[in-house]
């Protein structure tokens, strides 16, 4: 989903004038758009300002776990139409939730406290900052006048120095604003949250705790949208990368298109689907880059993830002369352990701002979006490989029919969730087994996706789902987690209730860490056996609406779908009870490959 | 609990001192006794690591499984005489890690790379701050993989994945990064031996593929480490006794204070015969609750300022001299800076440093040294003591609970007092529990921890564990609220798991107390959950459980006979309900002077 921040229209007048360092308001200053309107001196507030800065760019909630240094920022962010404070349980789940919101909606928010709660959310931080997302992490900080002094604070670690979080956090984000004074607090905010719309990337902003209620003139109007600079194309560049590429693919006999993980920062989807239809190509996608690519087109293949990539798919890419990958990540995981048989030498890699032809040369200044567009415009039509690929293709084989209570099989659980989807829902995928079983889901056009391959930590699912469906209120969301991953971050199944939201949750219960059972088995992949549903029903406690059941057979499964698709404003949490070495024939591959990357030998010396 | 571990001191290591630095370290070779030879498949760094941990006293290790860990997780759990207890998520395993070490000097957790260090950062982070060796170990990338250009998984996404170790450097004393076999006998060694000697934590992160490869380093068993003794200057030493000695003697009513660093100073028992010896009154710091003997007749309760013990601060601040032991001052202990005390009246003595008065500082002091010394000095003065028995009322008791009244609070903790024994330790969370629990008169040998300085909610739930995993001769009795429980709730399931018997006090108030009264708002009230059927879900008729929940002080009184009597083998869970108002007078007061702390204003600049 594209975020509307700003206007964007008087970018390219600005763009033409070329010259660096003449006064933004010279160009594209929006003389025609309303003034901002004067707010009156109680609004006129660093929280207030705060606020209001979210809602215009898209945040209109904020997830929140109260400390007294943030208590009287939440104040603010409360007094503001339009902006919900949602109190998650625990900061990493405050984190995830922004990171599931930010995920639907363009940009999410969280706010903690000082370093108890900074430390705990960094991790949901990280993460965002692996997926590109524009998580704006507030934290309060100390009263202003403790800096420089030689105190010590409480929920510090003991020593003067409390600079410990800000250093933490730099590791982790794009953009640190430490807001001590009035002063400069409006430019710190703002610079702030531009630079977190404009990296797509994690910024933290550390207000201190007597500062949000104080008003200063600097807030005394509405804030202006933000005007973001557009990144343009070195014009040469672009041309000049064009031009390489065509020729190097019209020369190719049979080329094929991947796209990856990367598309989403560049918003490039569209252009990447204009690239499919004019040229012909068979497509396929990598598996973090699920969701980001149509898969009702007929020239789409499937995932490619070598030697675990849907049946003919690895066949038709590896063996092409030519492959285009539009915005590839390849770490460990998505090469399977560096297994990969793909050589450079046929390979056009196109990442959001510049492109590498083969073995050489490299353009750089070179938007995805407008690569893409101008490729599909001067590349010759060639169906070769996607031709070979339907002479070979052969439908896969529907899972054996269940016999009348015969224990539940995970692959039949994945025909059920199948039939579900729709435009107007979305998949969520916890880390583990739900990746390859989620990764074979066909997505109707429409229907949201996403997970977290790069970074990959489990327990993530939980907060990225109250994120997600806070964010996309006309998606009916799905989420598929594991039961060791749901042990990490449980607790903000209450959140979703207090939301009264209506997702619907198949919790996979297993008996233990299934993923790492594949890769290396171990008395530490046994969990705990709980009984899901009544933890959930503990926590729901008479409040909100939620309805939990759990399931065994095919049988029971139709009959709980049944009812939770006609339970449309409730909460559905289906425990489904799975055999231990009930796993996707892709995770034994994936595993063993993975186990043995982790297990190389030093290198002599 | 002193640390017993390192290796008898008089096998000569006085000796190499009196060499000049540089020369090798002339030791006797008769003196030491040769380790025995291990098997060369055994020779391993994982199985080193693993005997090392045994040595020191940490035989558990709390850890949550990661594909990066393992193999090294493999080698602890082979080592007979450690136990691997898998936490639900790494936050918690911290935290056990954390109330291990309190019970038995010293602490361990094993978690994954970044998903996994990030996540426990915040317990590490607490723990520095109450001065506990913990050693975070942590499963690192291939030692192939440092230096090349490769994205991995569990990173954000860079060839730079050094965002963890960067992240630990603000919080730990010591960091090792192992990526090879022939630095690794050292670097261990070394980061265990620093996390003894500074008591605080360390980072020691190990390649994925190195646990299991065996170097001739590690071929003989672990000679136990030696820790140099700190020692005293003794002019420096004779001067700061005299100077002590000199202006406590010319007083006329001095009292003492403990404070919490008496624990790092390991001066427990020096401050008990200073106390005893000088016949002066003695108050202890909030935080230092549980260093000082409370049963001894001069004991006149805590010194907090305004929420102090009865008599307590009157006598303190009354007082024309005071000797504080290892304080620290900060906004919480000094109720928001309002304790009303001079310097030029103190005697401040810290773990290696005293200063009196307004000046002289003396450094390079031991505290045990200095308050053994100083003992011998002092002229005995019962003055203030007499002044305090003269003015004393003792506390009332509570109102007796009508029948069916709703249970207060009160009548809860007096009920509590009664279970304290010498064979018990209480485990106070942070919140009104701080308030409630320090009113608790500690019989001798009753442990008492809780975490003052760094404040993070959600501790007690993974201290419990850890603590009752270390003090296996003690019951735990946990204080924990509902806002607190809510944060890290899910490690109850380990807790039977290893079959503790701690028994829980779930105060369920309806929100974040402590907060309401820093400052109130909506994001205070969480939803409330049915914490007993939550904790039944988890225990799922697996291990020994019992939970039930109180409404009046009949109940309570049952159901604390059941929890000491037939279920005294059992986890037993107790959730106690009561009137969201229902505050511990001190909370009121101190919530309202912290809140003006909080919100001085920024200073004119």
């Amino acid at each position: 989903m594209e975020t509307h921040i700003g206007s964007v229209d008087g970018a390219a007048a600005a763009a033409d004038n070329g010259a660096v360092g003449c006064p933004a308001s010279a160009v594209g200053c929006p003389m025609t758009s309303a003034r901002p309107a004067p707010v009156s001196a109680g609004e006129a507030s660093l929280g207030r300002h705060l606020a209001r800065r979210l809602v215009q760019v898209g945040v209109s909630d904020v997830f929140a776990v109260p400390g007294d240094f943030n208590l009287t920022l939440l104040d603010h962010l409360i007094a503001e139409p339009g902006l919900r404070l949602v109190g998650c349980c625990n900061e990493l789940n405050a984190g995830y939730a922004a990171d599931g919101y930010a995920r639907a909606r363009g940009v999410g928010a969280c706010a903690v406290t000082f370093t108890v709660g900074g430390l705990s959310v960094l991790n949901a931080i990280a993460g965002a900052y692996s997926e590109n997302l524009p998580v704006i992490c507030i934290a309060g900080g100390p009263n202003s006048n403790d800096y420089g002094t030689n105190r010590i604070l409480h929920h510090t670690i003991g020593l003067p120095d409390f600079s410990q979080e800000l250093r933490c956090f730099q590791t982790v984000t794009c953009h640190q604003a430490v807001v001590t004074n009035l002063e400069d607090a409006h430019e710190q905010i703002d610079t702030a949250i531009a630079t977190a719309l404009r990296e797509s990337k994690p910024v933290y902003l550390s207000i201190s705790c007597n500062l949000p209620g104080l008003p200063h003139p600097t807030f005394s109007r509405d804030p202006v949208p933000f005007f973001l600079a557009p990144r343009l194309s070195n014009k040469m560049g672009l041309e000049a990368a064009v031009e390489a590429t065509v020729e190097f693919l019209n020369k190719a006999v049979k080329p094929v298109l991947v796209g990856g993980p990367k598309l989403r920062v560049a918003k490039a989807g569209k252009a990447f689907v204009d690239l499919v239809d004019a040229s012909g190509y068979a497509y396929a996608v990598m598996p973090s880059a699920k969701g980001l690519v149509p898969e009702t087109h007929p020239h789409f293949i499937g995932t490619y993830w070598g030697a675990v990539s849907t049946a003919f798919c690895a066949e038709i890419v590896e063996s092409a002369d030519a492959y285009l990958f539009a915005g590839p990540i390849f770490n460990d995981y998505s090469s399977v352990g560096y297994s990969f048989l793909l050589k450079k030498d046929k390979a056009i890699i196109v990442q959001p701002e510049r492109v590498i032809v083969g073995n050489g040369p490299a353009f750089g200044c070179v938007m995805m979006k407008e690569f893409l567009s101008e490729l599909a415009k001067r590349v010759n039509k060639n169906t070769t490989a996607y031709e070979n690929y339907k002479r070979i293709f052969v439908p896969e084989g529907q899972p054996l029919e269940s016999e009348p209570n015969e224990p539940l099989r995970v692959n039949v659980l994945f025909k059920h969730v199948q039939k579900m989807l729709n435009s107007d829902s979305a998949v969520i995928a916890e880390t583990g087994d739900s990746w390859f079983n989620c990764q074979k889901l066909k997505l109707p056009e429409g229907c949201g996706y996403e997970f977290q391959m790069q970074y990959g930590s489990i327990g993530w699912s939980v907060g990225a789902l109250l994120g997600y469906a806070q964010g996309a209120k006309d998606k009916r969301v799905i989420a598929c987690i594991g039961d060791g991953s749901f042990q990490v971050t449980a607790q903000d199944v209450s959140t979703m209730i207090r939301c009264a939201q209506n997702s619907i949750i198949f919790l996979i219960n297993n008996g233990g860490y299934t993923i790492e059972v594949e890769i290396h088995d171990g008395p530490y992949n046994v969990i705990k056996n709980w009984n899901y549903t009544g933890l959930v029903d503990a926590i729901h406690n008479g409040e909100g609406k939620c309805w939990t059941s759990k399931v065994k057979c095919e049988e029971e499964l139709t009959e709980a779908i049944g009812m939770a698709l006609g339970e449309k404003d409730c909460l559905c949490f289906i425990e489904v009870i799975a055999h231990k070495d009930d796993t996707s024939k892709e995770l034994l591959e994936w595993g063993s490959r993975v186990s043995a990357a982790n297990s190389r030998p030093p290198n002599p010396q | 609990m002193e640390l017993a571990l390192v290796g008898n001191p008089s096998n000569g290591v006085a000796k190499p001192s009196c060499n000049s630095v540089g020369s090798l370290p002339v030791v006797s070779s008769n003196a030491v006794i040769n380790p025995p030879v291990t098997s060369a498949a055994g020779a391993t760094l994982g199985r080193h690591l693993a005997r090392r941990l045994v040595q020191i006293g940490a035989t558990d290790v709390f850890a949550v499984p990661g594909d990066f860990n393992l193999t090294l997780l493999d080698y602890l759990i082979a080592e007979p005489g450690l136990k691997l207890i898998g936490c639900c998520n790494e936050l918690n395993a911290g935290y056990a890690a954390d109330g291990y070490a309190r019970a038995r000097g010293v602490g361990a957790c094993a978690v994954t790379f970044t998903v996994g260090g990030l996540s426990v950062l915040n317990a590490i982070a607490g723990a520095y701050s109450e001065n506990l060796p913990v050693i975070c170990i942590v499963g690192g990338p291939n030692s192939n993989d440092y230096g090349t250009n490769r994205i991995l998984h569990h990173t954000i996404g860079l060839p730079d994945f050094s965002q963890e170790l960067r992240c630990f450097q603000t919080i730990t004393c010591y960091q090792a990064v192992i990526n090879n076999l022939d630095d690794a006998h050292e670097q261990i060694d070394t980061a265990i031996a620093t996390a003894l000697r500074e008591s605080k934590p360390v980072y020691i992160s190990v390649g994925c593929n190195l646990a299991g490869l065996s170097h001739p380093t590690f071929s003989r068993e672990p000679v136990p480490l030696f820790i140099s003794p700190r020692l005293s200057n003794k002019a420096n030493l004779e001067y700061a006794v005299e100077a002590a000695a000199d202006f406590l003697n010319k007083a006329v009513k001095p009292v003492m204070v403990g404070g919490p660093k008496i624990r790092v100073a390991k001066a427990k028992k020096a401050f008990a015969g200073i106390a005893e010896s000088s016949g002066y009154p003695f108050a202890v710091m909030p935080s230092a609750k549980g260093l000082v003997p409370e049963h001894h007749p001069r004991f006149i309760g805590t010194y907090w300022g305004a929420v102090s013990t009865t008599f307590c601060a009157e006598i303190v601040e009354s007082a024309d001299a005071y000797l504080f032991a290892g304080p620290i001052f900060n906004d919480y202990s000094s109720v928001g800076y309002s304790l009303l005390l001079k310097r030029e009246k103190a005697v401040i003595v810290q773990p290696d440093r005293v200063v009196v008065g307004n000046g002289p500082a003396f450094g390079c002091i031991l505290m045990t040294e200095f308050l053994d010394a100083l003992a011998k000095r002092l002229d005995r003065n019962t003055t203030a003591y007499d002044n305090y028995r003269r003015i004393f009322i003792p506390d009332r008791e509570p109102p007796n609970g009508q029948p069916d009244e709703p249970l207060r609070v009160n009548i809860l903790f007096k009920h509590i007092k009664e279970m304290l024994s010498g064979d018990t330790a209480v485990i106070a969370e942070t919140g009104d529990s701080w308030f409630n629990c320090q009113k608790l008169r500690l019989p001798e040998g009753c442990g008492y921890e809780f975490q003052m300085q760094y404040g993070s909610i959600g501790w007690s739930v993974g201290a419990t564990l850890g603590y009752a995993q270390a003090a296996k001769d003690k019951r735990v009795i946990s204080c924990i609220g509902d806002g607190s429980f809510q944060m890290t709730a899910q490690d109850v399931s380990t807790m039977l798991r290893c079959g503790q018997k701690s028994i829980i006090f779930l105060i369920n108030n309806g929100g974040y107390t402590i907060e309401v009264e820093i400052h109130d708002g909506p994001y205070n009230v969480i939803k409330n959950w049915d914490y007993t059927g939550l904790i039944d879900a988890i225990h799922n008729s697996d291990g020994n459980c019992w939970t039930k929940k109180v409404r009046t002080e009949e109940e309570l009184i049952e159901a604390i006979a059941t929890a000491t009597g037939a279920k005294k083998d059992c986890l037993c869970f107790i959730e106690i309900i009561v009137h969201k108002d229902d505050t511990s007078k001190e909370l009121l007061e101190w919530g309202s002077r912290v809140s003006a702390a909080n919100s001085r204003p920024p200073n004119p600049q």
